[in-house]
């Protein structure tokens, strides 16, 4: 059986599978094919990770912890699926489940933590969410920043053509997206924190 | 969600240099291979039963019909209709009863009759021909009398 391939670089993994590479990917991880299972997982770690976010309130380790049990989940009990909303449904309610179990081991260890168990099966499509805080987030940089954000992954200009507008180097560019990134993490983070 | 957002928070949370891709790969391809070796135990027990099953099922079919062509084959061949017959007709016959000559001469009653050996069987004299020819004539000679 050929598996689908899986979605590589920045470009493909914005795609996910049609209804029959799910059902093809599922039926190979119920087989306990490796490839299927590489598949599923560069597929769908980048939106498990967000919706984990979202279910840890912006906890990245807390967050990778549901990914990893997610997707051992799926390596043990996946079974075949109709479609690609199947597909995703089984997982972000695998991931739903792991997160109420890591909030409830996180507050068992820590008896003095204050933070109180969120209402996780509760939470309102986590994309949305997702988005809104980033798009706050984004308000929050500094201009500079965020028209360099703006250009390089909403216009989809490269490094150098930032550097040409914005009449610096390439490496200057990098560097200050390497920084928006990670003060836009920051905040995102911290907004999910404060969400009830 | 936007692809482009949706590509700026894959990028804000990407791992450094795909650890956690090895680590998850890592245990998920351990769970798989123990996965497939208890899918393989499970379809090698399921063959093996099929198949003790299907020769249980042929066994007894074919011991019914083992017997019975046994049997007819038996009857067939000469040399063993003896045996195959013989206890049979040992259990219906009645045993056969061994008469002594005083018993013998009482089924002739009035009847000069005798009994003399010739060449180690038993024959009857009757030294009257009316008695001869009443007895003997009407017994065959195949019948060693």
């Amino acid at each position: 059986m050929e598996e689908p391939k899986a979605p590589q670089g920045n470009a493909a993994r914005l795609s996910v599978f049609t209804d029959a590479q799910a059902r093809q990917v599922a039926d190979g991880v119920a087989r306990g094919h490796d490839k299927a299972f590489e598949s599923l997982y560069d597929a769908y770690q980048g939106r498990v990770m967000r919706f984990a976010l979202v279910l840890a309130r912006g906890n990245e380790s807390l967050a990778e912890e549901i990914v990893q049990s997610t997707f051992l989940s799926a390596a043990q009990k996946l079974k075949r699926v109709e479609s690609e909303e199947h597909l995703w449904n089984w997982l972000a309610q695998v991931a739903r489940q792991h997160g109420i179990k890591a909030w409830k081991a996180r507050d068992a260890n820590n008896a003095s933590l204050s933070d109180p168990l969120p209402d996780l099966p509760a939470i309102p499509s986590p994309d949305t969410q997702m988005e809104e805080h980033l798009d706050q987030a984004l308000h929050s940089l500094e201009v500079e920043d965020r028209q360099t954000i703006e250009w390089h992954y909403f216009d989809n200009l490269s490094h150098k053509e930032i550097a040409d507008r914005m009449g610096t180097t390439a490496k200057a560019v990098s560097s200050r997206l390497e920084r928006a990134r990670a003060r836009l993490r920051s905040v995102v983070q911290k907004l999910l924190s404060h969400e009830t | 969600m936007k692809p482009e957002h949706q590509h700026l928070l894959d990028d804000l949370w990407d791992e450094p240099q795909g650890t956690r891709r090895d680590v998850i790969l890592q245990a998920g391809k351990t769970i798989l291979r123990r996965k497939r070796r208890v899918r393989l135990a499970t379809h090698v027990l399921a063959c093996s039963a099929g198949i003790c099953v299907l020769l249980g099922v042929v066994w007894s079919l074919s011991k019914p019909a083992l017997s019975s062509t046994g049997q007819t084959a038996m009857n067939h061949h000469p040399s063993n209709d003896i045996v195959a017959a013989g206890p049979q007709s040992k259990s219906t016959t009645p045993a056969l009863k061994v008469l002594t000559e005083q018993e013998l001469f009482e089924h002739f009653p009035g009847v000069a009759v005798g009994i003399t050996v010739v060449n180690g069987r038993k024959h009857f004299i009757f030294p009257r021909p009316e008695d001869r020819e009443k007895y003997v004539l009407h017994v065959e000679p195949s019948d060693g009398i």
